[in-house]
């Protein structure tokens, strides 16, 4: 009796657990369409001409692609500023920027980890205090600055500072507690190895994954930075490619949808293309390195 | 053997004092782009600091600047607050479903029950919108859900929208879209930390539950919850940090030109669009809301470490390693799948 | 697993569709590309500390300089784009020969920092690049005249009679005392913008019957006739076609025509009758569909030059002025426009050249700007040579004369305003309207600009509440917010 009852018990929870998977799922499947949507609709468009895009929504690429392509490459002449310059410039600040903030930030979590110096534990609060300020609080003071070493308009005030990042070495320090032991060091010693070549040789290596990481998460915010740039860069031939996109809004992309599409498009497909590739990286890491905004 | 003891430990001693140039680079650098920064900003918020026609005025002012934006003045409007309020709102707005949909989310596709399939794919497409330039995504939404828009061309063909309706004319639509912009780029991370957070409780705390014969809810409520707190308040705090200083998406998104001044009347603009407009004109006002906003985040963080109190901090330090560990897994697996 | 295969064979056929399309295009503009680098030389900012970084950034070039900077008798001049050096390359070149040879060109590449970076140098006149002359828009020149930072007409040796055939608007908007005498101004202008109606030609003969000019303007007479004139394009269309693409474009029309500038001489901020009139106005035409509520320079908005007015959206006219039918105008509207000054007369734009204070040499400046804006010959042959309307009476009535006698590609260039006109002499309706302009540029200031520019979101406050009061305030106390040495009374 009781066993009848327990089997048709399990059929009915695994008809309802079936019900509740593909009810789910539907869910997460509608939520993956809309994360998707409006980067289909923009590359649909940047396919089809002002009119079509105008007379409403499609699915369907058009045929006009390199026409718009050829309007857009068009509408930059004239301008100090191509897209492709524009990704030069971000790319010529996001990879010294990354390199920076990495190597840095995790000789500073090593000094930390490593060495018993009497003001450790005061520095270690010190970067946990500020880890939460945010850059753009002081942002007045440090264009005034800029502007009196005559720093405006370079790329120097967007690569230098990001030597101090609070939050990557904290992030570094977390996985060197988990993975790196003194006796390594030790070891190294003996063995005549200098502390910095010590830190060169075998910290950086063993440190590669959590570096992977924060790098990627470094080089992206750098790349998609605005705020700051906005304020630094003055002259068009400088400018990154978030600029770039706000150029995007002047007039002379504005008089053909398709071109304006095509605009966006183009600024957006490295980044898409490329987290395609590392996106399981990205992904895997987020929880841990992408945690700082 | 006593030798070579006292000579490791000598040794031992100088060794220690490389801390020091090792943390070198970062303090000196932080010093000097961001904490002196920091203290000059300070001190303009003190002056009255306008440039008119190329020439420039400097006068102290005490704290004139900020009672002016907070409308402390006669006749002067408290355009700060405003501001505060418009960047509280649309972040708000994206944060409650945000949070809401990521707690969900996460417990569903950390379910070892209701096993949902495709998960890595999911984590991907949902996170994929927060790595993808801002800029480009507020140009874009923007011509989405322009008058003549894809997007609101397809609602008034099918009959919702009238036919000269404009999402941009009014304060609630607009703002809301930008709060959906900032929910849409972001639940998909929230999710992921959520999902490690999740997957750091004990599983055995789980088969208790099973065994105690509680459903999916109350484990949720009960358990998961809970033990989840330290890094909601986490997710929390970060968002709201981010929220204040919130810029790329409505500086790009309803202005006109280069005014800094969000659309309609003036209600998506926010706080850092209010320093981008006045930086070059009014140093020192702008330098006020700087140090207002420095004050705001201040507070956050307080209320942060008030409300986590040691215990919490010592669980989250707990679950932030669990985390780790969890991630070499997986690193390794990935490294052994390729 | 399948999901995620799936999804990223999508994107990356999405991305390798758009990235073979775009293969064949990208030649052309990646050796257009390498040209301009070949043009461009380092501006010298070797003395910033060698790193990494610098390196990177000095393999940049902030600006386009064409001449030799470091030459004893350099003659710098700035500008946003290549109009002044196209006019300095082509016949300022073949006229003066010797001193075209001293000119260094700037091109800061772009209008909006232009400024940034001119207000910078001007404070450093030891600066190699500090600008002996610059070009100027109508829009900011007001900030320079008032700024001290340049020399007056009359320093330069520029008489009352060298500016006699300017028009009278041009020269006021850039005196410091709206007395548009030479020893007030301090910039010239070599453009007049005069503003007009612009008609299309096809949409008039559908819905308004004619396409005669006269029996247009006569519609367009008043401002109850404009009403008229709208709601009749609206009804006969049902609604496709409507009089303009957004009342944003009336702006102008009433902006240029206040009495009074923003501000008084005490800085209190004033409210012109005129910025009332605008908000009513634009209320009407909102309230009766009479545009398509388009936002100016917008892609809506100038989706609308393109429609056919009955299957698709079109607005019938845009408020205009030379330099925007030969530019801004699409294709659509080539020998259909037809241009009518309508109920008030207004201007739009125009580029001037002003000499700064520490110029190296004031008498090469007084040259380029008398062969700009004071000489009929030499102004008519940059008219000739880029279908400029020119800031000058004599000129104006020159080319008109040739345009209507001679029939080579010049004349009917002119004629045709580069063959947007309809059936008009592009030079005769301008120079008509222009005539019968009556406009107190005096009222100008340096913060016209942004202010103008937000008017509109105080306009959608009115439209959709009706409080004109909790809007002109909100205006107001916007004004004095951004430039808080203005003062509300």
């Amino acid at each position: 009796m009781a066993r009848i009852a327990k089997s048709i018990d399990d059929k009915s929870y695994h008809r309802r657990m079936l019900i509740e998977r593909t009810l789910k799922e539907l869910v997460c499947i509608l939520l993956c369409i809309i994360s998707l949507l409006p980067f289909i609709i923009l590359f649909v468009n940047a396919t089809r001409t002002s009119e079509a895009i105008k007379a409403g929504i499609s699915l369907l690429p058009g045929g006009n692609l390199a026409a718009n392509w050829a309007n857009f490459m068009d509408k930059q002449n004239g301008m100090q500023l191509t897209v492709f310059h524009a990704m030069l410039n971000s790319f010529m600040i996001a990879v010294p920027a990354t390199i920076l903030t990495v190597y840095f930030s995790t000789l500073t979590a090593y000094g930390i980890q490593i060495y018993d110096f009497k003001l450790k534990k005061a520095a270690w609060a010190f970067i946990m205090a500020v880890m939460i300020v945010p850059n753009t609080i002081s942002i007045i003071g440090f264009y005034r600055f800029m502007l009196k070493l005559h720093l405006t308009d370079t790329y120097i005030p967007l690569i230098i500072p990001a030597i101090a990042a609070p939050s990557t070495i904290f992030f570094m320090r977390q996985y060197m507690q988990s993975t790196f032991s003194k006796e390594l060091v030790e070891a190294a010693r003996i063995d005549g190895s200098g502390e910095f070549k010590t830190f060169n040789r075998i910290a950086l290596p063993i440190m590669k994954p959590a570096i992977a990481t924060q790098a990627i998460f470094c080089f992206v915010a750098s790349w998609n930075n605005l705020f700051m740039p906005n304020m630094i860069l003055t002259t068009d031939a400088k400018k990154t490619l978030p600029l770039f996109v706000q150029m995007l809004r002047s007039d002379q992309f504005k008089t053909d949808y398709g071109v304006l599409y095509i605009g966006i498009a183009v600024t957006i497909l490295p980044i898409f293309v490329v987290y395609f590739i590392l996106s399981k990286y990205i992904v895997a890491g987020v929880a841990l390195g992408g945690v700082k905004e | 053997m006593a030798k070579r003891n006292s000579s490791n430990k000598r040794k031992t001693v100088s060794y220690e004092k490389y801390g020091y140039l090792f943390i070198l680079p970062f303090f000196l650098v932080y010093f000097i782009f961001q904490l002196y920064p920091l203290i000059n900003t300070f001190y303009w918020s003190a002056f009255s600091y306008q440039k008119r026609n190329l020439k420039e005025t400097i006068a102290f002012c005490g704290l004139d600047n900020f009672k002016m934006l907070l409308g402390l003045m006669e006749g002067e409007t408290p355009y700060f607050l405003l501001y505060l309020k418009n960047t509280l709102i649309m972040w708000i707005g994206g944060f409650i479903p945000q949070i809401l949909l990521s707690l969900l989310l996460a417990a569903w596709l950390t379910n070892e029950q209701v096993k949902v399939r495709g998960r890595g794919a999911i984590k991907i497409m949902t996170y994929m919108p927060n790595i993808i330039t801002a800029a480009s995504i507020s140009v874009l939404f923007a011509s989405l859900f322009s008058q003549y828009g894809p997007i609101t061309m397809l609602l008034k063909k099918i009959g919702i929208l009238s036919a000269d309706y404009n999402f941009f004319d009014y304060v609630g639509t607009t703002r809301g879209l930008i709060s959906f912009i900032l929910f849409w780029m972001w639940y998909g991370n929230t999710t992921l930390i959520l999902i490690a957070g999740m997957m750091g409780i004990n599983p055995s705390l789980y088969e208790a539950a099973e065994i105690d014969g509680a459903n999916g809810a109350q484990t949720f409520f009960k358990i998961t919850l809970p033990l989840l707190k330290p890094i909601l308040l986490f997710t929390l705090v970060t968002s709201a940090v981010g929220g204040i200083q919130m810029y790329d998406i409505p500086s790009l998104f309803n202005v006109n030109g280069s005014s800094m001044s969000g659309g309609p009347a003036d209600s998506t603009t926010t706080m850092s669009m209010y320093i981008m407009r006045l930086y070059n004109t009014d140093v020192g006002r702008a330098a006020a809301i700087s140090v207002m906003m420095f004050i705001i985040t201040l507070i956050i963080s307080i209320c942060l470490f008030v409300s986590m109190g040691d215990k919490d901090e010592k669980l989250a330090e707990k679950q932030i390693r669990k985390q780790q560990r969890e991630y070499r897994r997986q690193q390794k697996a990935l490294k052994g799948g390729n | 697993m399948k999901k995620k295969i799936v999804s990223a064979l999508m994107c990356a056929t999405m991305a390798a569709s758009l990235l073979a399309g775009c293969g064949s295009e990208t030649a052309a503009p990646a050796g257009s590309e390498a040209a301009s680098a070949g043009e461009t030389t380092s501006d010298g900012t070797a003395d910033t500390p060698a790193t990494e970084a610098t390196e990177a950034a000095e393999a940049e070039d902030t600006n386009t300089i064409t001449g030799d900077i470091d030459a004893s008798d350099a003659f710098v001049v700035w500008g946003w784009n290549d109009d002044i050096k196209k006019i300095l390359d082509g016949p300022f070149a073949e006229a003066n020969p010797d001193a075209y040879s001293r000119i260094v060109f700037v091109n800061s590449g772009g209008s909006d920092y232009y400024q940034t970076q001119i207000d910078a140098l001007l404070e450093d006149p030891s600066n190699k690049l500090y600008p002996d002359l610059m070009g100027l828009e109508i829009d900011y020149v007001q900030k320079y005249v008032q700024s001290g930072a340049l020399l007056s007409m009359a320093d330069m040796g520029i008489t009352d009679a060298d500016v006699a055939s300017q028009y009278q608007f041009n020269r006021v908007v850039c005196s410091e005392d709206g007395s548009g005498s030479a020893d007030a101004m301090y910039a010239s202008f070599w453009q007049a913008t005069p503003g007009a109606w612009c008609l299309r030609a096809d949409l008039c003969e559908k819905y308004l019957g004619t396409t005669d000019p006269d029996e247009l303007q006569a519609m367009f007479a008043t401002w109850k006739d404009v009403e008229a004139t709208a709601a009749k394009v609206s009804e006969a269309s049902n609604g496709a076609c409507r009089l303009l693409s957004g009342w944003d474009d009336l702006n102008r029309v009433f902006m240029n025509n206040r009495k009074s500038g923003w501000y008084d001489a005490n800085d209190n901020i004033v409210v012109d009758d005129q910025v009332k009139a605008y908000f009513e106005e634009a209320k009407l035409f909102y309230d009766n569909e009479w545009t398509f509520n388009t936002t100016q320079w917008q892609g809506d908005w100038y989706s609308m030059m393109d429609g056919d007015g009955v299957e698709s959206n079109a607005a019938l006219a845009y408020t205009g002025c030379p330099w925007f039918q030969y530019w801004c105008l699409s294709s659509t509207w080539e020998g259909q426009c037809i241009t009518i000054p309508g109920p008030q007369s207004f201007y739009w734009g125009g580029t001037g050249l002003a000499a700064t204070s520490e110029c190296s040499d004031p008498e090469l400046a007084a040259t380029i700007i008398k062969f700009f804006t004071c000489d009929s010959e030499s102004i008519q042959a940059i008219a000739k040579f880029n279908c400029d309307f020119v800031n000058s009476a004599d000129a104006n009535a020159a080319l008109l004369e040739y345009s209507k006698s001679e029939s080579d590609e010049t004349a009917q260039n002119l004629a045709s305003g580069r063959g947007i006109m309809n059936s008009q002499n592009y030079l005769e309706v301008y120079s008509d309207i222009l005539s019968g302009m009556d406009l107190d540029t005096s009222i100008v200031r340096a913060e016209d600009k942004a202010i103008n520019d937000n008017i509109s979101q105080y306009i959608k406050q009115y439209i959709e509440d009706g409080d004109y009061d909790a809007a002109i305030n909100g205006l107001v106390s916007y004004i004095h917010d951004t430039y808080s040495y203005l003062n509300v009374q």
